[in-house]
């Protein structure tokens, strides 16, 4: 996503070079993305030499979101004033741009690691209160109070699930709330599998 | 928090004050009501500090609205600044230039809307500008300051006030995200050791811990989470 931004910014700053040399903007658009493979910018050349209004033209490419969306938006909009000047000022505004995109593009790898890193932490997290759920019977034996302490009863073991789940989702909440089921299902299955493998053991010693 | 923050926004202090205690009350009730079973007197303390958590939380709402509108204006300056300078050289007027400029961040284009009205209706526009508490970010206000001033030269893009506003949130969210990630982790342990322990393994038991989990994880997720949102949109 943010390559193709990259891509389409590029296309922008040869716009406003051809505009600042006194071509028109719509003549500018038309003559940079006239031979686009996309589709959408294709569109765009072609409905202005159809004789659309520029601001009409444009409206496929700016459907999207995105800094060079409100770049477009700028340039269609200063053009009807100054199109020569709006180019020229929007060199500046290029610049800063790419370089927020650039830091988009590093915070989306930053932001996959986080995620992957995440659903680790939760398979993780499933692994440890599953192990703690298992050896709730050889815990509960230990006398930390004077009180008589009962013995916890086996089949407990899975209402620790209550636990660990809404924790491994707000986990993916925090990194990427579309992917929040997938740490609670990753939290689950880990909870599951320790329980099945390593309760018998400790009811077995 | 900031009861500064409250003003701004045209906030009653004494509703934010009630709001917020209410929040928190409501917050720590149900806490109580969860855990006084299962923890005795400590459920008490735990509750006190759930429900200061949910107070803080509802009463720092409109600072950090008022942060997001400072990045966001800080965001949108160069954009002023450019649309400024090709209005003010292609008009040449500055009552033109006002009347011509606009902005996506809801509350400075309500600010660009009253000056506005004030050109039209013959005032001095910058009376609008002045001093108000709706420009957030000082780059914002320094284009602002210029257009008053038909000075066109002195407009500045204000990369630099954008730049170490991102640096600040992300050195915030570099801060919280422990802090998040600590609690979501040992929180359900803890939770399950207290179960084993204390023989607190029925289902009601369980789940009552359960809901005091997700109170605490919502709470600490709003917390942690804020400049994360804000550097997503």
């Amino acid at each position: 996503m943010s390559s193709a931004e990259m891509r389409r910014m590029n296309k922008l700053r040869q716009v406003m070079r051809l505009s600042a040399r006194g071509k028109g903007m719509a003549a500018s658009v038309v003559e940079t993305f006239k031979d686009s493979e996309i589709d959408e910018e294709r569109k765009t050349a072609r409905r202005i030499l159809l004789g659309r209004p520029l601001e009409d033209s444009v409206g496929a490419m700016t459907s999207g979101g995105g800094q060079s969306r409100d770049l477009l938006l700028y340039l269609v909009d200063q053009a009807k004033m100054n199109a020569p000047e709006a180019s020229r000022q929007a060199d500046r505004l290029t610049a800063m741009f790419e370089r927020w995109v650039r830091a988009k593009q590093e915070r989306l790898v930053d932001q996959r690691i986080m995620q992957t890193r995440s659903v680790m932490v939760s398979a993780i997290l499933g692994g440890v209160t599953a192990m703690l759920a298992a050896l709730a019977p050889v815990l509960s034996t230990f006398q930390l109070t004077l009180t008589q302490q009962a013995a916890a009863p086996a089949g407990s073991q899975y209402l620790g699930l209550f636990l660990a789940v809404p924790s491994a989702f707000f986990l993916g909440m925090f990194f990427s709330p579309r992917r929040a089921l997938l740490n609670s299902a990753i939290s689950a299955a880990a909870y599951m599998l320790v329980v099945y493998f390593f309760a018998p053991l400790v009811l077995a010693i | 928090m900031r009861p500064a923050s409250w003003g701004v926004l045209g906030l009653s202090p004494v509703r934010m004050v009630a709001l917020a205690v209410s929040a928190g009350a409501v917050t720590a009730a149900c806490i109580l009501a969860f855990t006084i079973g299962i923890l005795g007197g400590v459920s008490v303390l735990l509750a006190v500090a759930v429900g200061g958590a949910a107070t803080y939380l509802v009463a720092s709402l409109p600072k950090r609205s008022l942060d997001r509108s400072a990045l966001l204006q800080a965001r949108e300056a160069p954009e002023l600044a450019a649309s400024a300078a090709v209005y003010l050289q292609s008009t040449g007027s500055r009552s033109r230039t006002i009347l011509m400029l606009h902005s996506q961040e809801p509350r400075l284009d309500g600010l660009i809307e009253r000056a506005k009205k004030h050109t039209l209706l013959g005032l001095d526009p910058s009376a609008a500008f002045d001093g108000s508490e709706a420009v957030r970010a000082d780059s914002t206000a320094g284009i602002l300051s210029a257009v008053t001033r038909a000075q066109g030269e002195k407009l500045a893009d204000g990369g630099e006030e954008l730049d170490g506003m991102v640096r600040a949130s992300l050195a915030s969210e570099e801060t919280k995200f422990p802090v998040f990630l600590t609690v979501s982790f040992f929180l359900p342990i803890m939770l399950m050791l207290l179960v084993a322990v204390g023989h607190h393994d029925s289902t009601d038991a369980v789940l009552s811990l359960a809901a005091v989990e997700v109170l605490i994880l919502d709470l600490v997720l709003s917390f942690a989470s804020a400049e994360r949102k804000r550097l997503s949109e």
